[in-house]
């Protein structure tokens, strides 16, 4: 039963070089999810403000519907009506669901089963762990954020026959890239904390809950705008405002919003890879 | 330079030593690793699998130092002791998952996964969920996911343990026909007549150092504290003892049962004198052994005196 017995091998395992190690972890991530209960319910629901922005979309281009253009505020232009779709309550919600969804037991699962030892026996780096982890979440989040931004972009090309500016293209692009890339870290972060999947849900959910409630609470005593750098909810909003240039509901720039979520997300992997190396060592 | 090399490897967790000042080479065939439990044999073994980092020293794989070269793990096979499954997958998507961590296509994968699940017995089992099978096959399915690959260098830590004896003598014949196919095996046991049916070439780790290392033989030759017993049972027990007592070799003579148990600081000499002595005088032998000539005996003798 030798590998070379078989002669299906092309080349000899030892010599290739495979640099993708961590899309095995990805693919077997994405069936794991989509084996999961209530999977495709949450999927279905997660399409609801794709569905619900794609008919103000439509009203844009009507003629006969254009009276709504007033009294729906978002429709005035491009950078509004992109910047309601990706910020709405709604969409962020399903987002943070999505991030419980497929990513809370990722680590925790693989330390309650004590799974971390078999990873590292191979040629698969932390980092690749890590990449691998975090691809799948980000995988279902963009599907839900960054595709049905894309699609709104083609269907109001379908709708009016005109494309989008360059610069509402790259923010559909880039926006929701990096609070898919800040969800996923988080997620994650929480994952590696404890083998209690429940537990890591509940964290997820409670600790974003908490920086609103802590945010509210501060400042309604200081009434300082900074302080809404503390508030995830807050800081994803204010990015979005500076990245499809629409009036900020705060006093300072959505710029350090952004770059203070990819601070966080950097910050949040560090820990990750920290963690991964301490359970592993 | 052996296959593996660890040189002056210590590891410590916090205040507690796992291993000290390590150094030892292991060429192809199969060493068992012994010790006591919480002598250091986990810790060492996950360092020449290159997943713990060792405070000080180093390991270097066919000349290659393992932690700075992950290209080595393909030739690597480690069983761990402890539990690591994901219950929920079935014994095949196990193994075939990672398989593919290894850079091993699809179709590779399934054909290795299968020959691996066969080879462990378990081909009739294998799309049942992990979360059915028993402790041995558990035990066995764990055995499985370290050779699937078919590595050069296979490290086994505790691989018999919860097995049935029947699947017991089956991958102790397995480690076997690795060994002839000419790879590195390391198994670590504290059961002993596990690895004397394995292997005659032993490590022996107690309190994280290394107290002997080589044939089994070899070191209770070497062991001087305490002298060779010899077993014999004669038509004349009696007259063979007061003979035997004369020769200054002989520390000591005693009667257990319907033996006469020799002690002898020169088990070579002792042989020589008594095979011409019971050849010249035609004396009659039922039985010769030496009773503390074996692993046990070594691991007593050197680790008994320490605890």
């Amino acid at each position: 039963m030798g590998i070379r017995r078989y002669k299906i091998f092309d080349k000899d395992i030892n010599d290739r070089k495979n640099k993708l190690l961590w899309v095995p972890i990805l693919i077997r991530g994405i069936k794991d999810v989509f084996k999961k209960r209530f999977g495709k319910l949450l999927f279905s629901f997660s399409l609801l403000p794709l569905i619900s922005f794609i008919v103000p979309l439509y009203i844009t281009v009507r003629p006969e519907l254009k009276y709504m253009l007033r009294r729906i505020k978002f429709l005035a232009n491009d950078s509004s009506f992109f910047y309601a779709f990706f910020t709405n309550n709604l969409l962020i919600f399903i987002l943070l669901i999505l991030s419980i969804f497929t990513g809370a037991e990722l680590i925790s699962r693989d330390f309650k089963s004590n799974a971390i030892p078999l990873y590292f026996a191979r040629p698969i780096t932390k980092i690749d762990y890590i990449k691998g982890k975090l691809s799948i979440i980000l995988l279902y989040l963009l599907s839900f954020s960054l595709i049905p931004g894309l699609l709104l972009i083609i269907f109001k090309l379908l709708f009016s026959g005109q494309l989008v500016s360059f610069h509402i293209f790259i923010a559909s692009i880039l926006y929701p890239i990096i609070v898919a890339l800040f969800f996923s870290s988080y997620t994650l972060l929480i994952s590696s904390l404890s083998n209690n999947e429940k537990f890591v849900k509940i964290a997820i959910f409670f600790i974003y809950l908490l920086s609103d409630i802590v945010f509210r609470i501060i400042h309604n005593i200081i009434k300082n705008s900074y302080i809404g750098l503390i508030s995830i909810r807050v800081n994803i909003k204010n990015f979005a405002s500076a990245v499809f240039g629409t009036q900020s509901n705060f006093n300072f720039s959505g710029w350090y919003s952004g770059a203070f979520l990819v601070l966080l997300t950097g910050i949040f992997i560090y820990i990750l890879y920290k963690r991964i190396d301490r359970v592993s060592n | 330079m052996g296959v593996i090399k660890a040189v002056n490897l210590s590891k410590w967790y916090g205040n507690v030593l796992g291993i000290s000042e390590v150094s030892v080479d292991i060429n192809k065939g199969v060493v068992g690793l012994l010790g006591p439990n919480g002598a250091g044999k986990s810790t060492f073994l996950k360092i020449l699998a290159g997943m713990l980092k060792p405070n000080l020293g180093k390991i270097m794989i066919k000349g290659k130092n393992i932690l700075k070269d992950r290209e080595l793990y393909k030739i690597i096979g480690y069983c761990p002791e402890t539990d690591s499954f994901y219950m929920e997958m079935t014994g095949f998507e196990f193994i075939f998952s990672l398989l593919k961590l290894y850079g091993f296509s699809k179709n590779e994968s399934k054909i290795l996964a299968e020959a691996a699940i066969e080879k462990v017995g378990l081909i009739a089992r294998m799309n049942d969920s992990v979360t059915t099978y028993s402790l041995g096959m558990r035990q066995r399915l764990k055995f499985a996911q370290s050779i699937a690959h078919e590595p050069e260098i296979m490290i086994f830590d505790e691989p018999l343990r919860g097995i049935d004896p029947l699947w017991k003598s089956k991958l102790i014949d397995l480690i076997k026909e690795f060994k002839e196919n000419g790879k590195t095996i390391i198994v670590s046991s504290h059961i002993l007549p596990e690895i004397e049916s394995i292997t005659e070439n032993i490590i022996l780790i107690h309190q994280g150092k290394i107290f002997a290392e080589g044939n089994i033989h070899y070191i209770r030759d070497l062991i001087d504290t305490h002298p060779h017993m010899i077993s014999i049972i004669s038509k004349d027990n009696r007259e063979l003892a007061s003979v035997l007592i004369k020769e200054n070799f002989v520390s000591d003579i005693s009667f257990k049962e319907k033996k006469i148990i020799v002690k002898t600081d020169n088990r070579e000499l002792f042989y020589n004198h008594f095979m011409r002595y019971i050849a010249e005088n035609n004396i009659e032998i039922f039985e010769l052994t030496s009773p503390d000539d074996n692993l046990q005996a070594v691991f007593d003798y050197l680790v008994g005196a320490k605890r």
